[in-house]
């Protein structure tokens, strides 16, 4: 039955986004080229792959607002390191950020489980206790002029094709990576035993723990995927900007929580899948993309952008609805 | 022992009396938009310089966010505990006018800093750049660019290069003046230069501005000759773009930079010139600025503040001309910030 609507959500956004792509082509062919596409996918990258963590927060019947201090600190501790140390190895810059977000992503679990005050209250404090040592800490430093092989791996595509002016261009690593995390995601929710047990603590938590689940380490695997992520997200969006600064993350949390619901997450939990939310990505990217290939005045950009959180939670109530009903039939 | 505790008591007695005595030195605070940050650790640096030149008690102080909120509060705490001076530099000018008009009724000095539009309810403002000139010459150096990439002669009003720019939000009050600025030079100017969409909101963000700068070289191609980018980030994420797109050549990026960051990029070419001003010399101006006032000096046309030259005062703006211009890596290593 879950699966059923969360279906139907699917089926639904891949229609809107093909028929937005469609209306795009229309206004501007260039829309629909390969490389416009690939750039669209690399730069939202980031973007992606920390919606898919939010996604599993939100099926378990949490949420998590801190996931962009997490990022930040993950990002700039590894910032601090490579550049000092100067160190060569990508693999070994990349193995810093993800046990930070990791252990990050515990603290919240250990919080919002033992205080039992609201995910979205714990989440947000600590949103402000991560990026306010940092702030006095780091005294707001940016970090710049990365390691050679840092910056070249940012380049690096799985796929190479030249434009006419012999620029390459091609599918980045990075889309890649968020593809990768999407199918893993889809496999954990649907095969693992961890996954099914998010769904049920989301779908009823009293069901759940009456039936003898260990609700702390379901919530610990799911604050702690979503920081893990988020130390992966930060990595990317180091690798993307060639430039850590630590207040250019920290504030985009509404774009990602609207990319997870419009994708079907249920804010009430329970509802949504990988699927959906790399979906909700896309729908996001391509509204931004495409505001500047339609040559849309950039007053009408936030409109547009406010109009699209207001149809996700819009959708998220409608959703809720249903379920509601479904509930009351059974 | 009886002879110890009375050369204490009197030690004591002089201690009191010397501090009690002495000339209270004056307090100025400056409240800047977000404390900790480094280009506003680099006015303090200003600020530190003229307390220790001037002999006063002058100390820079901000909230933790870039809010007005905080800051209004902080402001507001500082006229209670009776300072001398305050020197602010706002997040928001509109929401600092009652605590402004609390202080100057209560004969605080009010200086602002970075806000030669709201006026109103203050003593000063004092601006370390001329905002006319600040504006307009990103559009020359767009022209000396031109020339010397040999294409000058190639573009007519029929024919435009096409330009962009890239502001940090549509409601920065400077931002958005410079861009006026400098639109209506190069209508006057230089016909041939072209605004080809209206302004983008995204030079507070090195990732929003790459992605930005990305779509516009899809959506206009060739035409797409320049960018401008008035927010400190803008020009360094469109310098990404242009160099994804190995356009370094092909498209001139040019705007406001921190020397050091952009330093970089000036020696790939991926950013053609760069301009700024240093922080902290808006740090010491403003609080010789404040001191001049409190020392009863009056304040006027031609006035010097060392080390920055005679002052412009028109209204009750007060400007030194310091733009940093910064053609080549060399120029803004030698910055120093």
């Amino acid at each position: 039955m879950l699966q059923r609507i969360a279906g139907k959500t699917e089926t639904y956004l891949a229609g809107v986004v093909v028929a937005l792509s469609v209306v795009l082509f229309l206004l501007n062919p260039k829309f629909l080229t390969a490389e416009n596409l690939f750039d669209v996918l690399r730069n939202n990258s980031f973007l992606g792959i920390v919606a898919l963590g939010e996604l599993v927060v939100l099926i378990s019947g949490g949420i998590d607002v801190s996931f962009t201090a997490i990022a930040t600190v993950a990002q700039y501790v590894m910032g601090v390191i490579i550049t000092r140390y100067m160190v060569e190895s990508v693999f070994l810059a990349f193995l810093i950020p993800i046990p930070i977000g990791i252990a990050l992503g515990a603290f919240n679990a250990f919080l919002v489980n033992r205080t039992r005050v609201h995910p979205v209250i714990i989440t947000i404090s600590n949103l402000n206790v991560f990026y306010g040592l940092l702030m006095v800490i780091s005294k707001g430093k940016w970090i710049y002029g990365f390691p050679a092989p840092f910056r070249d791996f940012a380049r690096l595509k799985v796929l190479t094709l030249v434009s006419e002016k012999g620029v390459d261009y091609g599918l980045s690593i990075f889309t890649v990576v968020w593809f990768l995390i999407a199918f893993a995601t889809w496999v954990i929710l649907k095969y693992l035993p961890i996954g099914r047990k998010v769904y049920a603590l989301g779908g009823n938590s009293e069901a759940a723990r009456r039936a003898g689940f260990n609700i702390f380490r379901i919530q610990l695997f799911v604050y702690c995927y979503i920081g893990l992520l988020a130390g992966l997200a930060g990595f990317v969006h180091a690798e993307l900007n060639q430039m850590i600064q630590p207040n250019a993350i920290v504030g985009r949390e509404l774009d990602v929580l609207a990319a997870a619901i419009l994708g079907g997450a249920s804010v009430f939990g329970g509802a949504g899948s990988p699927l959906g939310v790399v979906l909700g990505v896309l729908f996001i990217a391509f509204i931004k993309n495409g505001l500047i290939l339609v040559r849309a005045s950039a007053y009408w950009h936030q409109v547009i952008m406010g109009l699209i959180i207001v149809l996700a939670a819009t959708l998220s109530a409608y959703q809720q609805n249903l379920e509601q009903k479904r509930r009351g039939r059974t | 022992m009886k002879r110890l505790v009375v050369f204490f008591l009197l030690l004591g007695l002089l201690v009191w009396t010397s501090v009690a005595f002495a000339a209270e030195p004056y307090e100025i605070a400056v409240v800047v938009k977000i404390a900790g940050i480094p280009w506003f650790n680099r006015m303090a640096e200003g600020v530190e310089q003229a307390a220790k030149e001037l002999g006063v008690n002058a100390y820079l102080t901000g909230p933790a966010t870039a809010d007005p909120a905080p800051q209004v509060q902080m402001v507001e705490d500082l006229v209670t505990r009776g300072v001398d001076a305050v020197c602010v530099v706002p997040n928001d000018a509109k929401a600092l006018v009652p605590v402004f008009n609390k202080a100057r009724e209560r004969g605080i000095v009010v200086i602002t800093h970075e806000s030669p539009f709201e006026t109103e309810a203050i003593d000063w403002d004092v601006e370390t750049i001329d905002s006319v000139k600040y504006g307009q010459q990103p559009i020359d150096a767009i022209v000396e660019e031109l020339k010397e990439m040999g294409e000058l002669d190639k573009y007519t009003p029929e024919n435009p290069a096409g330009f962009v720019m890239l502001v940090g939000s549509l409601t920065v009050p400077l931002h958005n003046y410079w861009a006026d600025v400098a639109l209506e030079y190069a209508k006057e100017k230089y016909p041939f230069l072209k605004e080809l969409t209206s302004r983008l909101p995204t030079a507070e963000s090195v990732e929003d501005s790459r992605a930005a700068v990305l779509d516009l070289i899809t959506t206009y191609g060739d035409q797409l000759k320049a960018v401008i980018g008035w927010g400190s980030l803008g020009p360094i994420g469109a310098a990404q773009a242009v160099a994804e797109k190995g356009m370094e050549d092909e498209i001139i990026v040019v705007g406001s930079a921190i020397p050091s960051t952009v330093a970089p990029y000036l020696a790939t070419g991926a950013v053609d010139w760069a301009q700024l001003w240093d922080p902290k010399d808006a740090g010491y101006a403003m609080v010789y600025i404040a001191k001049q006032i409190l020392d009863g000096v009056e304040i006027k046309e031609g006035m010097e503040i060392p080390g920055l030259g005679p002052i412009k005062v028109e209204g009750k703006v007060i400007s030194v001309n310091q733009i940093k211009i910064m053609p080549d890596a060399e120029t803004a290593e030698s910055l120093g910030f």
